[in-house]
């Protein structure tokens, strides 16, 4: 199970990404949802709000998912084919605002980047330091239930301007465009800090199974929670499950821990 | 710095100026105020650390703060001020990681309305006041960028009445050696064992160069003062203490040492919840603690151990003059 997720609105904007990562269809009843070996790409449709729900259904289906990287195009006064980050992304509607955490610059070769605003009806009243496009508030409201904001990201190709009105947008060009951001897009994905993250699935996998043998309340389980973290913190390792086993109830689990946690031996080099 | 954030109405201030031209290629943005980008929710403290950006913003309502009752060193009138929010340095005990959402730095520009609001402070009293600088950040480790530390000595030479201390582990002392000391003003640095700052001050100098920095700083006629805080328990506490004392005791100038404290290791519960979730692995949060009136400490006589024997061993080096204990942050 891939731990991003790639996000656009339009079947033309997620093509050149399905058949760059190699990506094959999900059956799904309602999501379209596409899965890789580096990532999976839903492809939520236009609108913020039915990007919202298609986001926030997609990370209670696949809680792996730990990033989203929305990639799509957006008007504003820059060169058409221009690619941007956004630093901020704005509601028009609500006047909400969220600032994404950028990553490193060498991490990425974006260098420009703009304030997105999403809007629910196209906009033409174009400038440079800001894009417009329809879904971004939308899929950071859902995102954000779940998601930090150094793990959700926004990549948008210039595919209107003043010049080139929102009318000259075709599906050939909208693929053109994503296709010429794809290493972009690549760059982004890895800079995605996913290795910040402080891993406990260990921990987690150990207290599903144990739940399985033992009855543990939701406070207990809390406490085991925190014991096993403790635990492997102090002493380097889990115990296993056997030896958790052994204890035959949720209290004698949570003594043992706790016995074992306070002679635990914490030593400083000289 | 990769990204800095900076607030409209200080944008053309010649210090942002100043700031920014540092790093010519970062992302500079425009903001309203600091705390949309640094109170906004769904942060990751730790994510940030790895990539702080720099927000440029002006301090507004107080500059200066009185501080909690026992943070003194002596004196009866005590304030705090932060020019900046959070530090570059990584302490894994640093309450600055669940008191905050943001690993960001924030640096107000607005340095002289502090020292206005630090002379108003002093006038009032008719005794001495003193200023603690360091609170929220590390009095010393950006100086070479913001300079606030070489603005602030400059205000305090002006205010005979009111006494500077300058918290710090930075051994960014070169400022302070490129001019002559003032007498209102003491270096005040945070000490631990060598293998503590090995595992737990991460990107901190180490224990030889702080020495050293006193040593120098002691040299050219500043005050220092020693702050073993937070003191923090081991099995093998009594040996790296006493090597740490030796060591510092040693390399200084005992007798003009301005002062020296112990604090012992507190959280307020919510921060220390904050920051077992951070960092889950760490192995001093994960040590047993005690909850006593809302903070998280190591159990009463696990604590008293510490202090006790830290006393005794002061006691060899030090006149009781010298030694105010139980410093403690927050
Ligand atoms: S030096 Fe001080 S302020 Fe900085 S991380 Fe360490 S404890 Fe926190």
């Amino acid at each position: 199970m891939t731990s991003i997720c790639i996000v656009t609105a339009l079947p033309a904007e997620a093509k050149p990404l399905v058949a760059y990562y190699r990506m094959r269809a999900v059956q799904h009843p309602y999501l379209k949802l596409y899965e890789g070996s580096e990532c999976m790409l839903l492809q939520c449709g236009v609108g913020k709000l039915t990007a919202s729900a298609a986001v926030a259904a997609t990370l209670q289906c696949y809680p792996a998912i730990k990033a989203i990287v929305n990639v799509g195009i957006a008007g504003a006064e820059l060169p058409i084919g221009t690619k941007v980050l956004a630093h901020s992304v704005h509601d028009k509607a609500s006047g909400q605002t969220w600032y994404p955490h950028l990553p490193p610059i060498n991490q990425t070769k974006l260098t420009k980047t703009v304030e997105l605003i999403t809007v629910d009806q196209p906009d033409s009243d174009y400038t440079e330091q800001c894009a417009f496009d329809m879904e971004a508030s939308g899929i950071t409201v859902a995102a954000c239930k779940t998601l930090d904001l150094s793990f959700v990201q926004f990549l948008k190709i210039i595919s209107d301007n003043s010049e080139q009105g929102i009318k000259g947008i075709t599906k050939q060009g909208t693929i053109n465009l994503i296709e010429s951001a794809i290493t972009d897009v690549q760059d982004l994905v890895n800079a995605i800090p996913l290795q910040l993250l402080p891993s406990t699935s260990d921990v987690d996998t150990i207290i599903n199974l144990l739940v399985q043998k033992i009855h543990f309340s939701q406070t207990q389980r809390h406490t085991l929670k925190r014991l096993l973290l403790r635990y492997k913190a102090l002493l380097g390792d889990l115990p296993t499950q056997e030896t958790l086993q052994q204890q035959k109830t949720a209290d004698l689990t949570i003594d043992y821990l706790a016995t074992a946690l306070s002679n635990a031996k914490v030593r400083y080099l000289a | 710095m990769d990204t800095i954030y900076i607030e409209r109405e200080i944008a053309n201030h010649t210090r942002v100026e100043g700031i920014v031209a540092r790093f010519p290629k970062a992302r500079c943005i425009h903001i309203e105020r600091y705390t949309d980008v640094f109170n906004a929710p769904h942060q990751n403290f730790r994510v940030q650390k790895a990539n702080p950006a720099l927000i440029l913003a002006k301090k507004y309502g107080k500059h200066v703060l009185p501080t909690p009752p026992d943070y003194h060193i002596g004196g009866k009138h005590n304030y705090y001020f932060s020019h900046m929010l959070n530090c570059v340095y990584d302490c894994r005990y640093c309450f600055l990681q669940g008191m905050y959402r943001s690993a960001n730095y924030v640096v107000f520009v607005n340095y002289d309305e502090f020292f206005d609001s630090i002379k108003k402070t002093s006038e009032h009293h008719e005794e001495p006041s003193w200023y603690f600088s360091g609170y929220d950040c590390d009095s010393l480790a950006l100086e070479p960028m913001t300079g606030f530390i070489s603005s602030c000595i400059d205000a305090f030479e002006t205010m005979p009445k009111a006494n500077l201390e300058i918290r710090t582990k930075s051994t960014q002392v070169r400022s302070l050696l490129s001019r002559p000391a003032i007498d209102n003003c003491v270096i005040a640095y945070s000490l631990s064992p060598s293998g503590i700052v090995k595992s737990e001050e991460h990107k901190t100098a180490s224990l030889e160069k702080r020495i050293s920095a006193l040593k120098s700083l002691q040299h050219h006629g500043w005050k220092i003062g020693l702050r073993f805080d937070p003191l923090i328990k081991a099995d093998n506490f009594e040996s790296i203490y006493h090597d740490l004392f030796k060591n510092v005791f040693d390399a200084l100038d005992v007798a003009k040492i301005h002062s020296v404290s112990i604090g012992p290791f507190r959280l307020p519960r919510p921060f220390y919840k904050r920051m077992i979730r951070l960092y889950p692995e760490s192995s001093l949060l994960a040590q047993d603690m005690n909850l006593r009136d809302g903070m998280l400490s190591y159990d009463t006589q696990t604590e008293s151990t510490l202090l006790n024997y830290c006393e005794e061993q002061l006691d060899k080096y030090i006149a009781r003059k010298q030694y105010f204990p139980c410093v403690s942050v927050p």
